[in-house]
């Protein structure tokens, strides 16, 4: 700008500078400036939101990325460019994205918008806590929305706080009472609880809204076994294998509801089909060497658990079982010695 | 397929062909025994106070009918009251009609009562009676003359740990009886664990989890036999482990070594089997023995326990109570080690709905085949509408045993009793009426007792036995008998104290079916004497002296 002046002065030559031109000449000048600063402005200024459409398009997301950094670097409170950066940070770098969501005031309209993509990306990446309080957030600004109180009661579930769980699983059920899954959820969270008898309810309404409800049926015969129910844990039981009949979870709970109405050659019969599916299935073998004790064949009982030492020497039911076997088969002192071993494991574990 | 099994077990299986109806009568109204259990439950729910008292019965005044002692609660200690109105309390038996003769007897107990161990620990002819409590625990004396004394002169018997089952039991085989005591936690009314439990979005006073509560040691006094006795706990080997919540205690020889043991059942913690190694000292074999934990390895609630020859093999089988959602597990006993057969024996699904407490072993249809009955109800108690899933008030159950082989749940047509939500706690049996058939008391919490006259309709007999140690304490707590009958054989024990906090009547009925004769009776006794009695009719009772048998 400064060398812009002077060439002009010099196109003008003095003797003509009277007054009134003199100012003339001074607004041109102001005028130009001001359009050479718009020019500037609006041809030579990037426009790096556009930057990063165009970068999107071509497929290049670094350069969008770095486009939509200048953006905010600029612009601070831009909430469009921290949405989109964060879109595009999500996978690669979580953290970052959700730094770029959290700047997003609770006065901006698209603050909800962040909050639940802050609670997506938590709960991927096994953010616990700021998950929690993301859909906390969610909860109290629509607690009557379904997501929120569904994500509150899986995040708790998965990270095994059924106490916490429980009243959002409660609550999700009472806002859409068509959804299945919840019912499923809530019973896991009463099994969770160790209170097998208040899973039946939930399951049965599962199954009254979704009669093929696979995981529902499987389920409930579980909670029926636990429940002392062994005749209605074999009819669910048997639903499932009529839809997968390589269920050994299926098979193990009519073996067991078999035991329970005192067929044992039922019991052992589930069981050996369950074998041939997984030869390896440790409930199975712990089972059949339940019955192997019962019919005081201590030594057929220890062989068969032994075979599964390898693969589960660090496992306490194992060892606890085989512990017994062996204490019934006379080997005391190799039962004491695996007895020490599940109390190590088990002060391990605390 | 099915007549041949059915022409089978007609041939080899008598009784599975004549099968009485087993059938209670409520009696306690016609039979005049008014007790009712105090134990007012405080807006904190202290745990204490939902645990129940025992029973006991016992021949106060030996006139031969077995007279009844009801464990008393009492509130809270937070005030005391100058004149407490809750006692403990003697009904004497009459000709099968109750007459409460506490104030008589001078048996008066206002604490918080807890377990019973009836025993004549002086060898004097007349039962005497040990009380655990929530509080100072008390022995007391048959005077022989109708009237009772509290052993002042022992402090040591009065300890203040919280006291649940207790026995007595001569262990080191001197001829008089020692005293084991199971204490369950610690729980000083100054300084009480108070929790709370969420259901259905609303936090409710409850008790404490257990298992993450102060335990505390159980005791074993040695009677000195001069009058005094001295805490052994120490030196026979007790506190070779950390403490334990102990409520139930079975004394039993399972090693067959002729001395005896004790099998305590833990509330959340592994069981315990002290085995008594000699010299006065014990050695816990629970674990290698597989009654420490049931046969997933988990250590259940232990309530209750009780033993007997479940199967017919000749072995004392145990069979603990434990919490809701949990089985009462039954552990048979196969010589080196005992295995949970709870789910073969049809005794799994059926319990796993409810919380046992007392549970007694009665041969209800005198088949010679143990019985159970097992007292059931909850310890939490919540507002009606969060009570769907876990009552407070349960059905008590009777299970019965098929011929050694499974038990079959027949409560629901075992009488009006059994119809009926309760609190139950305490159970015990006794044949009251003199009629040849056991008979069950059963204490309620907050709610009054009941006796349940055994009715049931058979051709069946028992044979009474009582036995009466010479070389051995005068009770012969834990002496062995072996019956037979042409080829079968019955075992049964002279057991000290059963099921929860309870005392059976220490004679030993023994069910023959319709046989009118045992062929003889094999006593082995405490002090190791082992002799014979033989053809021992239905008529009268058996006392069996010892050393006056014939020598085996």
């Amino acid at each position: 700008m400064q060398n812009e002046a002077p060439v002009s002065e010099k196109a003008i030559p003095p003797s003509r500078k009277s007054k009134p031109r003199l100012l003339a000449y001074a607004l041109i000048v102001v005028s130009m400036v001001a359009l050479l600063f718009y020019v500037r402005k609006s041809y030579l200024t990037p426009d790096f939101m556009q930057q990063a459409s165009s970068a999107l398009k071509r497929g290049d997301e670094a350069a969008a990325v770095s486009a939509l950094r200048s953006e905010i670097q600029r612009h601070p409170d831009s909430t469009a460019a921290k949405l989109r950066l964060a879109k595009l940070l999500q996978d690669s770098s979580p953290d970052e994205a959700i730094e770029y969501l959290q700047q997003i005031p609770v006065s901006d309209p698209q603050r909800s918008n962040a909050v639940q993509q802050i609670a997506v990306l938590c709960i991927l990446h096994n953010k616990t806590s700021e998950a929690e309080t993301a859909l906390l957030e969610l909860m109290e600004n629509s607690p009557d929305s379904l997501g929120p109180q569904l994500s509150l009661a899986e995040l708790y579930f998965k990270n095994q706080k059924p106490e916490a769980a429980l009243p959002f699983a409660d609550k999700a059920a009472s806002i859409a009472p068509d959804r299945a899954q919840t019912f499923l959820l809530l019973a896991e969270i009463h099994d969770e609880m160790l209170h097998p008898e208040k899973m039946i309810e939930p399951l049965q309404q599962a199954i009254r809204l979704e009669p093929d409800f696979y995981e529902a049926h499987l389920n409930l015969a579980y909670a029926y076994n636990k429940t002392g129910q062994p005749a209605m844990a074999e009819e669910q039981a048997r639903w499932c294998l009529r839809i997968n009949p390589r269920e050994v979870a299926a098979l193990r709970i009519l073996a067991l509801a078999a035991r329970d109405l005192g067929d044992f050659e039922a019991a052992k019969q589930h069981l050996k089909t369950a074998s041939q599916i997984e030869p390896l299935n440790l409930d199975c073998r712990i089972l059949e060497a339940d019955l192997l004790l019962y019919e005081r064949k201590p030594q057929e009982a220890y062989e068969r658990l032994r075979e599964l030492y390898d693969s589960h020497q660090q496992t306490v039911r194992y060892l606890g079982a085989l512990a017994r076997a062996a204490a019934s088969a006379g080997k005391r002192d190799e039962a004491r010695e695996l007895h020490r071993r599940v109390t190590k494991l088990l002060k391990q574990a605390q | 397929m099915q007549a041949f099994l059915l022409g089978y077990l007609l041939i080899c299986c008598p009784t599975l062909a004549q099968d009485a109806k087993p059938q209670f009568t409520d009696v306690t109204g016609d039979m005049k025994l008014d007790f009712q259990n105090y134990s007012p439950l405080t807006p904190e729910r202290h745990l204490h106070l939902f645990m129940g008292s025992g029973l006991a019965w016992i021949d106060h005044d030996r006139d031969d009918w077995p007279d009844l002692y009801f464990c008393q609660g009492a509130a809270f200690p937070t005030v005391k009251t100058e004149q407490p109105e809750h006692s403990d309390q003697l009904f004497r038996n009459r000709n099968g009609v109750f007459e409460n003769i506490t104030a008589l007897a001078g048996l008066w107990n206002f604490d918080y009562s807890m377990g019973t161990a009836v025993g004549d620990y002086d060898n004097d002819g007349f039962q005497d009676l040990y009380v655990s409590s929530y509080g100072p625990n008390h022995l007391y004396k048959n005077n022989g003359d109708g009237t009772w004394s509290e052993i002042a002169d022992q402090p040591i018997l009065n300890d203040e740990r919280f006291g649940a089952s207790c026995t007595w039991a001569d262990v080191d085989a001197d001829g008089d009886l020692d005293l084991y005591v199971a204490n369950y936690l610690r729980l000083p009314p100054d300084d009480y664990p108070l929790c709370s439990h969420e259901e259905g979005g609303k936090r409710y006073p409850g008790g404490c989890h257990p298992r993450f509560q102060k335990h505390e040691y159980d005791i074993l006094y040695r009677n000195n036999g001069d009058g005094a006795f001295t805490d052994i706990s120490q030196e026979a080997g007790l506190m070779s482990e950390t403490p334990r919540a102990g409520l139930g205690v079975f004394v039993f020889d399972p090693d067959d070594d002729r001395d005896l043991d004790f099998y305590i059942a833990n509330d959340t913690v592994h069981n315990q089997l002290w085995v008594n190694a000699g010299h006065g000292t014990f050695v816990d074999d629970a674990l290698v023995t597989g009654v420490a934990v049931n046969g997933f390895g988990v250590a259940e609630a232990g309530m209750g326990v009780n033993g007997g020859d479940i199967d017919g093999d000749g072995r004392i089988d145990l069979f603990v109570t434990n919490y809701f959602n949990e089985t009462n597990t039954l552990y048979r006993n196969d010589g080196v080690a005992f295995t949970d057969v709870t789910a073969e024996y049809g005794l799994g699904a059926p319990s796993k709905q409810r919380l046992g407490f007392g549970t007694s072993f009665i041969d209800v249809n005198n088949d010679g085949w143990l019985d159970i009955f097992v007292a059931n109800g909850h310890v939490q108690s919540y507002p009606p509408e969060l009570e769907r899933h876990t009552p407070f008030a349960q059905l008590p159950q009777l299970f019965l045993n098929r011929n050694g082989q499974r038990f079959e749940e027949i409560s629901l047509k075992a009488g009006a009793y059994f119809l009926k939500k309760v609190v139950g706690r305490s159970s015990g049996m006794a044949d009251f009426d003199r009629d040849g058939r056991s008979d069950l008391a059963i204490q309620h919490l907050n709610d009054s007792a009941a006796i349940l006259r055994n009715d049931t309709e058979s051709n069946n007999h028992s044979v009474t036995i009582e036995l009466i140690g010479t070389q051995s304490d005068r009770e012969a707590i834990g002496a062995f008998m072996e019956a037979r009958i042409g080829d079968r054989r019955i075992v049964r024990l002279c057991n000290g104290s059963v099921s929860y906090l309870a005392s059976d009547e220490r004679r030993t009925q023994i069910g023959i079916g319709e046989q009118t004769a045992l062929d003889s009776v094999t006593v082995r006794w405490p002090s190791g004497l082992t002799e014979s009695w033989r053809s021992l009719g239905t008529q009268g009772v058996h006392k069996l002296i010892e050393g006056r048998g014939h020598a085996e």
